[in-house]
């Protein structure tokens, strides 16, 4: 009794629909920043839950995956029926799309039949105005008996709305008519007729889209069926051949903007405050208060040094989430994956894996997470298998020191040559992979192109720092700590404190690995100890080096670089790389072992321990192949 | 004495994070994350907080 | 004929679908017998294309539309 007075000020709403109707959007406005992301049981799908609080009353708001129906041949679809039909929410909201309502119909039909009562959401309506789709909302409530409302995802007011509708709609007033139990009961002849497999569904499909079409010819009107915005883009950007250099001038825009533009400035400003005024007024403060001096050189140059080193690209991979997201909320990505599919195939992907592998340049996990969305086992299991090899934001850092050390004319050509190295081996593993495994499998191929849209800025905002806080989180945790333990292990042996860091016990277990690349050029210990931390995390690689030669600010762009490898040169690292082992190294680090994180999340998306060590072991294999190939090769050209 | 002090803080947030990092690993969830495409796919991040 | 040889621009009717891996999510997305298909473009190289069916637009492969018999009717 009393839990149900204090239910009486919480109420259960649940958001469905097809994907593409602005559905997250809604669900990004009515709750903001209130609202977190976990996990479905036993599945790797999103649940994405948030709250809000309206007239008095506390509403709590999930947000089902996206389905076209619930016929639960997907993960997806089998959490939206199970959901709904095992939970007993106070408010079902059928988030429609109101310029494609025929097809949105058919999930609406199919949960009413199931006997789940609805509130009918017609969103997107000023679209369906601009495309001349006229709908009838009293008719509609007539012919299913469920109240009907519209709205205008991104405006305040229709939020505000909705929010009014939650609160104040009593749905013990509605019913199905007779007209929808008419449907419901052809449906139950058609499932009793003896019919079975396919034919059963095809017959049932059937009969949903006649009573649909009823629907349509009755409450819908279209006119005007001109050449739509989206038709006029769509000929350009996804038409013919024209459409893939226009891809590369986008995806090249994107890298402007992250590395020229906007993104570098920022990271410059930010790595000047760092290396400069901030590190002298800590080396002050230290100094001030007397601190023992290996306290003043482990917080300078293993923390701040280590951190500092990581921290600086930040900014960078906050643009680039930003730019990616931005394009996602257009809806250009479906078009990526439509035309760039020709290409895809021909590797043995699929063209909805450059969706996924695009994310591989800011972060390795989400990308083999995204692989989810692919249609079947292989495409998944390549795709997964393809992402590591990208450059992810982690691995910059290493490309951009590198680069700006021993290329410094050259240094944006040699860090975009490394981005190249990464996607040419993404597809050459995949090749391989393919020819070894999955010689007969045939794939499909089924992609809606969902309208051009101005994506809503505050889901893009969100999106963007949810994926960037990560970087910071993990530069507070893993790369602080690892930091600590590089610093002390390369300040100590078994005899305490060592003066010379060659005889401490990082020098020790990095000779071990490091003897593994003595053909590669760059046997010494520094660098196996840096290839050891970089299993850690990848940013372990720059910020271990840092902490190991002690480096000072280190810069991406061009135009200091000179200034950047002068500092450099006076460290130990300009003796231990000559130009060519330090691109040995820079294709090493491209191409090898995935960071624990992703690991874990490879062992996770396969759920197969056998595939995340394969990935593992190929991966260093390949790397260590490549890269030695590169400096032989360069050797035998005459190149030091 | 400053060195004690600025020790003891840096031991502490070494521990702190080594717990996340720990505790990330035990419920299998990671930092890095996000993948919500609306282009129609309902590929996400699983796990985070 | 099938949709795998339709041209860019040409309106058709399908007829029937043939068992495929696709079949029900084809139907479940409102390509049924007797819906009216638009042939928009195609990518780089023919293949995949896109199509315009129940005011919305799908790509698929032609390998996959071949199984797609259809008339046309503008």
């Amino acid at each position: 009794m009393e839990a149900a007075i204090m239910n009486d000020n919480i109420m259960r709403v649940a958001l469905t629909g097809n994907p593409n109707t602005g559905k997250s959007t809604i669900f990004n406005e009515i709750t903001g920043a209130r609202q977190k992301i976990g996990n479905w049981p036993g599945v790797t799908v999103d649940k994405k839950e948030g709250h809000v609080t309206y007239g008095g009353k506390e509403i709590h708001v999930i947000d089902l995956p996206g389905t076209y129906s619930v016929n639960a041949r997907s993960p997806e679809e089998k959490i939206v029926i199970d959901f709904l039909q095992e939970q007993k929410m106070d408010l079902v909201v059928d988030v429609i799309d109101s310029s494609n309502i025929e097809r949105n119909l058919f999930l609406t039909v199919q949960l009413l039949e199931k006997g789940i009562p609805m509130v009918l959401d017609l969103n997107m309506q000023d679209e369906a105005k601009r495309r001349g789709v006229k709908i009838d909302i009293k008719k509609l409530e007539k012919i299913l008996g469920y109240p009907v409302i519209v709205t205008v995802a991104r405006d305040g007011s229709s939020i505000k709305n909705l929010l009014h509708v939650f609160t104040s709609i009593s749905m013990e007033s509605y019913g199905p008519t007779e007209r929808l139990n008419e449907h419901i009961a052809k449906i139950q002849e058609i499932e009793n007729s003896g019919l079975e497999g396919m034919e059963l569904q095809e017959a049932i499909i059937k009969q949903r889209y006649a009573f649909i079409d009823s629907i349509m010819d009755e409450a819908v009107e279209v006119t005007n069926a001109g050449t739509s915005f989206t038709e006029k883009v769509d000929s350009v950007l996804a038409n013919g051949v024209l459409a893939l250099p226009l891809f590369l001038a986008i995806l090249y825009g994107v890298f402007q903007i992250t590395f020229e533009w906007i993104g570098q400035p920022i990271a410059d400003a930010l790595d000047d405050f760092i290396a400069g005024d901030f590190t002298d007024w800590v080396a002050g403060a230290l100094e001030g208060a007397e601190v023992a001096d290996w306290m003043q050189a482990l917080i300078l140059d293993g923390i701040i040094g280590g951190v500092g080193s990581v921290l600086v690209f930040v900014p960078l991979i906050f643009i680039l989430f930003f730019c990616l997201s931005f394009l996602d909320g257009t809806g250009y990505m479906a078009r990526v994956a439509f035309i760039m599919d020709p290409i895809m195939r021909r590797a043995g992907l699929s063209g909805k894996s450059v969706m996924p592998l695009m994310m591989g340049f800011g972060c390795g996990v989400p990308s083999i997470m995204g692989a989810r969305a692919l249609d079947n086992e292989k495409d998944r299991i390549l795709s997964i298998l393809a992402a590591p090899f990208l450059t992810c934001g982690a691995k910059l850092p290493i490309m951009a020191l590198f680069a700006a050390m021993f290329f410094p004319e050259d240094a944006t050509n040699v860090v975009f040559a490394m981005y190249i190295v990464g996607v040419v081996m993404a597809i050459v593993s995949t090749k391989l992979l393919t020819a070894a495994k999955y010689k007969d499998e045939t794939a499909t191929f089924l992609l809606e192109l969902p309208p051009y849209r101005m994506p809503d800025m505050k889901t893009v905002l969100l999106e963007t720092w949810d994926k960037g806080k990560g970087y910071l989180v993990k530069a507070g945790t893993i790369i602080f700590a690892g930091c600590i333990i590089i610093w002390f292990l390369g300040a100590f042996n078994f005899d305490g404190m060592v003066e010379e860091q060659s005889e401490s016990f990082l020098a020790s277990i990095g000779a071990v690995v490091g003897a593994l690349f003595t053909f590669h050029g760059f046997g010494n210990w520094e660098a196996g100890a840096a290839v050891i931390s970089g299993i850690l995390a990848k940013e372990s690689v720059v910020s271990t080096i840092g902490v190991l030669y002690g480096l000072p600010d280190v810069s991406a762009e061009a135009e200091d670089a000179i200034e950047t490898a002068e500092a450099l040169g006076a460290t130990g690292m300009a003796a231990a790389f000559t130009s060519l082992s330090a691109l040995a190294f820079m294709v090493f680090s491209q191409l090898y072992t995935p960071c624990v994180t992703a690991l874990g999340t490879i062992k996770k998306e396969t759920n197969s321990w056998k595939m995340m060590f394969f990935a593992a072991g190929y991966m260093f294999a390949l790397a260590w192949v490549v890269s030695l190939i590169v400096y032989q090769v360069g050797r035998l050209l005459g190149f030091e | 004495m400053a060195t004690y002090i600025i020790g003891a803080v840096i031991l502490a947030l070494f521990v702190m994070a080594t717990r996340h990092v720990i505790n990330n690993y035990r419920s299998g969830k990671h930092d890095c994350c996000g993948t919500d495409c609306s282009g129609g796919c309902n590929c996400g991040c699983g796990g985070h907080k | 004929m099938t949709l795998k040889e339709c041209k860019t621009g040409m309106t058709v009717r399908v007829e029937s679908i043939g068992d495929s891996l696709l079949k029900e999510r084809l139907m479940t997305m409102g390509l049924i017998p007797g819906t009216t298909i638009k042939v928009l473009r195609s990518a780089p190289l023919g293949d995949p294309m896109a199509v315009g069916i129940r005011s919305y637009n799908l790509a698929m492969r032609r390998d996959d539309a071949e199984k797609i018999e259809v008339t046309q009717v503008g």
